[in-house]
């Protein structure tokens, strides 16, 4: 009678899951897709609501701590997915990721690519695996000794009345950034008197690897160094290895390549907002992102179809031929003046992390954050439209683009010798920013010297500055303004 | 204790679990997760909702202050179920004081004791902010809903729910207060704690705020409780406002008053929940200025029309 009862309440109870998302540092499409995939998949606000963990990789050695954490909270019985790559498969040996299987009980793994490119597919999938999940095994978690930390709280001098300090710890799983990163804020109050910023949660060690492994290896960790925008680290390696190799790419290639930095940035953008959306609890403008999003994803050309030498159109799903659908640019232009005369947004970003034009020059930040500064007040409200404007605007120039494609070959032949001996820099405006790869051969099977100058780290850098002074959600939204991408600052 | 008593008791607490039921119904019907996903589950979904929570234990934090943090849950309860006392379902099934609408906004009050307790029990910083804003929020909206629940009081001159409710057989004071109306909205998102207003229990924020340490039986008592009083405040504003058990004129004799009454609550529960959706979250400091600079001055607007519009239409 009572395990008749029992298997009721089991189907019943798997009406409907509550998750709780770890983000290694590739989850960005992800998890702003899957709120939308099914119904019965609701996110939850913390791990203790939740009774389903879901981590999606890189997991590094640093991050498994506050996995293993989340994971002890989860309501039981406490089931754990994982998306992603696995570290050894496709990042080598060598690199300091960790397989969770090794200390969880991991009931199932999803798909292998969790970009943009491929996330209605891999949301779809886990989903499906989600709603029919049975599997639980009991593996004894270990204990963990937290990371112990020392903040510098304010002398009474400093203080103007006597309440006390509190240091908040944020993170390293939190929702302002995409990836683990740590914000410790002395508080005072609701207002933010100082913040630290601990970061490296998510470094993988990229320029380590690229040197240690093959030249061919090289273009996986370039597009992986940020997983929200593989397209362009792929591009800019792929670029750098061609001027070694002093190889022209066909105008063909070249036309292609634009159009898909477009149109990864669109997707990305969208992303974004669905993200900053979800922060600020504006459902229905996160409904509205999201689903521009998943129609930008749907046409998206891939990183996989830039190779040295040009442009692999057998490497993209469905050929060339895919591109933007039309009136989506017109749609995403509507959405930019809808918001624009949103007095409520207005009212939660407008003032909220203002970098002046004069700083963000100085200390060398790039893409929508740069010119939010330049054009426009340089404040949260401002980097929203600056993007979403972007948007519009990409998709307009990768349609036409498409539109009047080059006749001609789509790749030049190509060697597989490793490059001469040299030095080459390329660069390439992803969706964070200028991202500046210097390469170097010395004429031997593996590059010499790699070394990114990634957007994120220098964004990452302006938190302290830009949180100091506001209120807690105001700076929370500071933060997640900056669209940092941690993968891509850890490097 | 006698069993009259209990009896009442018992009932009370079924019927508010039924209109939490309904909300939670609701809640997933008017913001799906996407575009006609509105889904015959959305009727199991609460349920299993509640099933997995009863079956995951519950848990407690590292070093809770052990009894306001396992009392809080309970104190939630029962002050939600304290208030429902005071809602006229129709003429008969209604307790009837002179004092009724007073007894209901003074008994909104305590709900912000279990938050403020919920959050300083869990003994950790995110529970900490989050009780300190639940302690601010209450002068938030008490002072607001106070007024904003005057107009129906003075123009049927009684604090009596059934009274309130007499008075419109004839004429539902939407009609000639409708600022009153959405200036009682407003403050019951406040009083109830839902977006825009939702600061104390703020997921993105403070990871679920005074209840981010909470699960398994104690947060579904949580939950419940809070769905129980957006479904009271709908209650209440459906009595002072939109008539109560009296349908609208012509098609009244359609359904008997209390199935006016709860179909009027749960198009006022729909109607906040879609609000709530269509705005972003304020900020705290923003929620405060904006209750005291600009819902108090209209409540006071709205005092003044009402007392001319008394004077002059003579209702």
């Amino acid at each position: 009678m009572s395990d008749l009862l029992g298997g009721w309440i089991d189907r019943l109870a798997a009406l409907e899951r509550h998750y709780f998302a770890i983000d290694g540092g590739s989850g960005a499409a992800l998890l702003a897709v899957l709120p939308g995939v099914d119904d019965r998949l609701r996110p939850a606000d913390s791990p203790h609501h939740a009774d389903l963990l879901l981590v999606v990789e890189p997991i590094t050695e640093r991050l498994l701590d506050a996995v293993i954490e989340t994971y002890r909270h989860i309501a039981p019985p406490r089931h754990l997915v994982v998306a992603g790559v696995c570290g050894t498969d496709r990042y080598g040996m060598e690199a300091p990721l960790i397989r969770l299987e090794d200390h969880l009980p991991v009931a199932f793994r999803v798909g292998g690519n969790t970009t943009a490119e491929f996330v209605r597919s891999t949301a779809d999938a886990l989903a499906l695996a989600i709603r029919d999940m049975r599997i639980r095994r009991r593996i004894e978690v270990p204990e963990r000794t937290p990371e112990e930390i020392f903040v510098p709280l304010r002398s009474s001098a400093e203080r103007e009345i006597a309440t006390e300090d509190v240091v908040l710890s944020i993170g390293p799983v939190q929702t302002v950034a995409v990836g683990p990163v740590r914000l410790l804020l002395l508080m005072d109050g609701e207002q933010v008197v100082r913040a630290e910023v601990r970061s490296g949660y998510a470094a993988r060690e990229i320029e380590r690897l690229s040197c240690e492994r093959p030249w061919s290896k090289g273009l996986f960790l370039a597009a992986a160094l940020d997983p929200l925008a593989p397209v362009a680290g792929r591009t800019a390696y792929v670029q750098a290895m061609e001027v070694l190799h002093e190889a022209e790419p066909p105008p063909r290639a070249r036309q292609l390549r634009e159009s898909a930095l477009h149109l990864e940035r669109a997707a990305s953008h969208l992303y974004w907002l669905a993200r900053f959306a979800n922060l600020l609890a504006y459902d229905a403008l996160a409904r509205q992102a999201r689903s521009l999003a998943a129609a930008v994803s749907a046409g998206i050309l891939t990183a996989d179809a830039v190779v040295p030498g040009g442009w692999d159109g057998t490497a993209t799903v469905g050929g060339t031929d895919r591109g933007v659908p039309a009136g989506l640019a017109d749609d995403v232009h509507q959405l930019a003046r809808h918001l624009r005369a949103d007095r409520l947004f207005a009212l939660r970003t407008r003032g909220v992390g203002v970098l002046s034009a004069a700083r963000a020059q100085e200390v060398g930040t790039s893409g929508p954050v740069l010119l939010a500064s330049e054009a426009s007040a340089g404040d949260a409200w401002a980097r929203a439209l600056m993007r979403l404007e972007g948007v519009a605007n990409d998709l307009r120039q990768a349609t036409d683009i498409l539109a009047q494609l080059p006749e001609g070959d789509e790749r030049v032949p190509w060697t597989a010798t490793p490059p001469p001996k040299g030095a080459a820099e390329s660069e390439v405006s992803g969706p964070r920013g200028t991202l500046t790869l210097q390469l170097e051969s010395a004429g031997g099977d593996r590059p010499a010297g790699v070394h990114w100058a990634r957007p994120s780290a220098v964004h990452l850098a302006l938190v302290p500055e830009l949180v100091a002074g506001h209120t807690l959600p105001d700076a929370l939204a500071a933060v997640a303004s900056l669209d940092l991408s941690m993968a891509e600052a850890d490097g | 204790m006698n069993a009259g008593f209990l009896d009442t008791a018992l009932l009370t607490l079924a019927w508010l679990a039924a209109g939490a039921y309904g909300v939670a119904v609701l809640e997933r019907w008017i913001v799906p997760a996407r575009a006609g996903a509105r889904g015959v589950h959305a009727l199991l979904q609460p349920l299993s909702s509640a099933a997995r929570l009863l079956r995951a234990g519950n848990p407690l934090p590292a070093r809770p202050d052990s009894a306001l943090f396992r009392s809080a849950p309970l104190v939630a309860v029962a002050t939600v179920a304290l208030a429902a006392w005071a809602v006229p379902w129709s003429p008969t099934a209604a307790v009837d004081t002179p004092i009724t609408l007073f007894f209901f906004v003074i008994l909104l009050g305590p709900f912000v004791v279990a938050l403020a307790n919920a959050g300083w029990g869990a003994n950790g910083k995110y529970g900490l902010l989050a009780s300190m804003r639940a302690a601010s929020h209450l002068v938030a909206y008490e002072v607001v809903l106070g007024f904003a629940i005057l107009g129906p009081a003075m123009a049927s001159e009684s604090l009596s729910l059934v009274r309130i409710a007499q008075a419109q057989e004839r004429l539902w004071f939407v009609v000639w207060q409708p600022l009153g109306l959405v200036l009682y909205l407003v403050s019951v998102l406040f009083a109830v704690y839902r977006r825009p207003f939702d600061t104390p229990i703020a997921g993105s924020e403070l990871a679920g705020g005074a209840l981010a340490e909470y699960g398994g039986a104690r947060l579904l008592l949580f939950r419940a409780a809070l769905s129980a009083l957006l479904f009271l405040v709908a209650a209440v504003g459906a009595v002072t406002y939109l008539g109560g058990w009296h349908g609208p004129p012509g098609v009244a004799g359609l359904l008997p008053g209390s199935a006016w009454m709860l179909l009027k609550t749960y198009a006022l529960v729909a109607l906040l929940l879609w609000v709530g959706r269509r705005t972003p979250r304020f900020g705290h400091d923003q929620m405060l200025r904006f209750s005291w600079k600009v819902v108090l001055p209209l409540a006071f607007v709205n005092l003044a029309a009402t007392g001319i519009l008394i004077l002059v239409l003579d209702p």
